[in-house]
């Protein structure tokens, strides 16, 4: 049994949070206590950075409070947070790209003055890397370094920032064994001092590994606390999932080869040659990139955020240019044709965030449909337009008055359905998909994997499937490549596709 | 030659010391992530804010040098809290910078107009020039040095110490910084501040020093010029500094094409046709290096909750 030896650190009573669309958390309450490893376990999407990030004053709770140092607070801000010595660590390295490693841990610092010297953290920097046994220069610019670089820049500041509780949000999701153990290691050392640590991961035998009590999350709510003296991986496991276990599997996915056809040879539809294209902050984000997507086949391109994914999309729907290489759609040469002639041969688009890319938030969901239809002359012809929108929001399931709906007005899992259901019926040849399932709850996410699947087996379209979850790839995909710095480090066939293999090349 | 050289030191250094300045300042301003529409409108109202200062000190104290100095370091002052509004309401109202960027400037223009004319109808047009900043060698070597040395300071700042590293964290990216716990308001509020007294030293230098006096308009396109300096040294002190030298020669020598039968209208419209000739060069030219990139959120909207 767990007996507290002291007034929490941090609490959170009653937290409510509701995003467009969704009720990310749920009335949820925690105490967090000095020196204890607390491990937050749940399931993507179980609301655990959600909760986090409340603590961190990085979101603002709609119900609830939370408590510190004996004081209430309806919200908190980052600045006072930090103050409280609250500290989050985010999954994906938040460090300014262009600073050096030595300027992203200054700022994050609040025992130095706005007039302290570049010079003195540095050494500071340099002492406690040493310390660690890590071996960094504190003069690097952050981006150049690698992810598992950055994520030890990381575990470097808040070993710096002299934390009372720690956030840890899936930190040590892509470290290597080595350094995770060290890095495990490094909590328990900051637990003797008296340091909370609230450990956020979705893996089961970590949380098993290092906390004094895990506490379970599921669909927004916590479903259950468990000691250290209790701990069961089968039951912490059962908390996980409950009932929505079998979600987890994948074998009721339309299964089956790809259609071949009886034309003679069987010719890609999209060829990449030796692709280079510059990236947004200069420098090239791909780098040689070759890859073949043949008739009704899913290609799965994993990799690590800002390796390189949202330009591959981009050159394969002409929205980038490409620098060196050749681009063949149909054994046809597009390269640097522009968006417009590609999207003419037949090639649709998902994009991550559709309100950017490709829809109009301001134009209704008629026009939003009317500007992406190719051919059909200068006049809009209203009535068959509108009884097209109308036949696209029944079959998807688009939560929208009419079709004269703006596009803004709808909430981020339906504009992304509406894209969806638009690029569906449109795309002939291909479809580019960018992370397309991140603004979706996981029961669309998988009615739209698998009418993809169904497409591709049916009507022969082939798929670019670019996404950071390694698990969304594995389940849709035909073949996997993985992305890294720019380049494609290897590519899979789904059966030889093994989990490890492909983590190894995406830190590589 | 020689005295040709020194007629050249000389008639420059004005225009230097008034573009060096401002065109730091921007730089600062816009190093923070804050687009600087805003600084042709401010530079005019610290060039007539530098005039009526000086009229009514230089009435209050019978003249001399206090009522100059007392009038450089109140228009810095003043430029200073305007600019510090401007780069706070930048951040925490939700509308385009360029909207409030706009605003500020035409809200410059106005005020320098009334300014300048209470000045004017108060004090009558005087000369207002600063007697021993406008002669001899010296002064004009103490004026090159103590601005070398400003620009200097200001890269300290910038680069050496925590200030300026949150200064350029909040221009690349204003979210990530809040969340490590850089108060983004504070920090531009601050930014403001040092850069709007740098501009505002600018503005009262080309009236006291110069001009030497004012008239109706004073000022206008000057702060572009300047603006057009910042860019063009990509924003980085010791660089903007290098830069000015060549775009105050420019601007210094350019208007004396008339004598060489160069149309009025083409001479007086060289500097700005050269400013925007080079700011298209030097801003097209990519992969620079980290120190000299144009900051990444440059001129965006700053929410802090992530949009979902």
């Amino acid at each position: 049994m767990f007996f507290p030896s002291s007034q929490p650190v941090l609490r959170v009573v009653g937290i409510t949070k509701r995003f467009p669309g969704v009720l990310a958390l749920d009335d949820v309450s925690l105490e967090l206590y000095p020196g204890e490893i607390h491990s937050l376990l749940g399931e993507n999407g179980s609301g655990k950075s959600t909760l986090a990030k409340i603590m961190a004053g990085i979101y603002v709770p709609d119900r609830g409070s939370i408590e510190v140092s004996g004081r209430s607070f309806r919200f908190l801000d980052p600045v006072k947070a930090v103050s409280y010595g609250i500290v989050y660590i985010p999954q994906s390295p938040s460090l300014v790209e262009r600073l050096t490693v030595a300027e992203n841990i200054l700022i994050a610092l609040r025992s130095y003055g706005i007039l302290s010297s570049m010079g003195r953290v540095k050494e500071a920097v340099a002492r406690r890397a040493r310390e660690m046994g890590i071996g960094i220069d504190p003069e690097a610019e952050v981006g150049k370094l690698s992810y598992t670089q950055k994520q030890i820049v990381e575990l470097l500041k808040a070993s710096l920032l002299d934390a009372k509780v720690l956030l840890l949000d899936e930190v040590t999701t892509y470290l290597p064994r080595p350094l995770r153990e060290a890095f495990y290691g490094y909590l328990r050392l900051l637990r003797s001092e008296g340091r909370t640590i609230l450990l956020i991961t979705h893996k089961v035998f970590e949380a098993i590994e290092v906390a004094d009590r895990i506490t379970v999350m599921r669909s927004g709510r916590i479903v259950g606390t468990v000691e250290r003296s209790e701990f069961d991986a089968d039951l912490v496991r059962g908390l996980m999932f409950g009932s929505s276990a079998s979600l987890n599997h994948v074998d009721y996915l339309p299964e089956g080869e790809p259609p071949r056809g009886p034309t003679v040879e069987r010719r890609p539809v999209i060829l990449l040659d030796d692709v280079w294209a510059v990236g947004e902050t200069g420098g090239h984000a791909l780098r040689g990139v070759s890859v073949e997507v043949n008739p009704g086949e899913i290609l799965g391109v994993v990799g690590i955020s800002g390796n390189g994914q949202r330009e591959l999309a981009e050159v394969l729907v002409g929205l980038r240019p490409v620098e060196r290489g050749r681009y063949y759609l149909d054994g046809i040469d597009v390269t640097n044709k522009g968006a417009k002639a590609i999207r003419a041969s037949g090639v649709g688009f998902v994009p991550e965030a559709p309100l950017y890319y490709s829809l109009s938030g301001d134009l209704s969901l008629m026009e939003n449909l009317a500007l992406a239809e190719q051919g059909g002359g200068p006049v809009l012809s209203l009535r068959p337009l509108a009884a097209r929108v109308r036949e696209l929001i029944e079959k998807y399931g688009i939560a929208a008055a009419s079709p004269r709906t703006q596009a803004k007005v709808l909430s981020g899992g339906n504009v992304m359905r509406f894209t969806i259901a638009r690029e569906l019926e449109s795309a002939k040849k291909a479809l580019v998909a960018l992370n397309p399932t991140r603004s979706l709850d996981e029961r669309f996410a998988l009615s739209f994997v698998k009418a993809l699947r169904r497409s591709s087996r049916l009507s022969g379209l082939s798929v670019v499937y670019i996404s950071e979850s390694l698990d969304e790839v594995l389940r849709v995909s035909d073949r996997v490549a993985v992305i890294n710095s720019g380049r494609i480090v290897g590519v899979y066939s789904r059966e030889a596709a093994e989990r490890e293999t492909l983590e190894k090349l995406m830190v590589m | 030659m020689r005295e040709l050289l020194e007629w050249f030191v000389q008639i420059l250094a004005p225009a230097y010391v008034v573009y060096t300045l401002a065109a730091t300042g921007s730089a600062v301003v816009e190093r923070c992530g804050v687009l600087n529409l805003a600084i042709d409108g401010l530079f005019v109202l610290s060039s007539s804010l530098a005039y009526t200062y000086a009229v009514l000190f230089s009435a209050l104290l019978q003249g001399g040098a206090p009522a100059t100095w007392l009038s450089l370091l109140l228009t810095a002052a003043t430029v200073a809290l305007l600019y510090s509004l401007y780069t706070t309401l930048s951040t925490v109202l939700p509308v385009s910078q360029g909207a409030i960027g706009l605003s500020f400037m035409f809200i410059g223009y106005g005020l320098g107009a009334v300014v300048g004319n209470i000045g004017r109808i108060a004090f009558g047009l005087r000369g207002v020039r600063v007697a021993y900043l406008g002669a001899g060698h010296g002064s004009a070597a103490s004026a090159y040095l103590s601005t070398i040395l400003a620009v200097t300071a200001v890269y300290l700042l910038l680069y050496k110490l925590k200030l300026g590293v949150m200064i350029r964290a909040v221009g690349e990216d204003p979210r990530l910084a809040s969340q490590v716990g850089v108060s983004v308001t504070g920090t531009r509020l601050l930014t403001g501040l040092l850069g709007g007294a740098l501009v505002g030293l600018g503005g009262a230098l080309f009236t006291l020093w110069r001009v030497g006096g004012w008239s109706q308009g004073q000022g206008l396109n000057h702060g572009w010029l300047a603006y057009a300096i910042s860019i063009a040294g990509w924003r980085h002190p010791p660089l903007v500094a290098l830069v000015s030298l060549f775009f105050s020669t420019a601007y210094v020598l350019l208007p004396h094409l008339q004598r060489l039968g160069l149309p009025i209208e083409a001479s007086t419209a060289a500097p700005y046709v050269t400013s925007i000739a080079i700011m298209v060069v030097v801003s097209s030219i990519r992969g620079r290096s980290r120190l000299l990139a144009d900051p990444k959120s440059l001129g965006r909207a700053f929410f802090r909750e992530e949009q979902v």
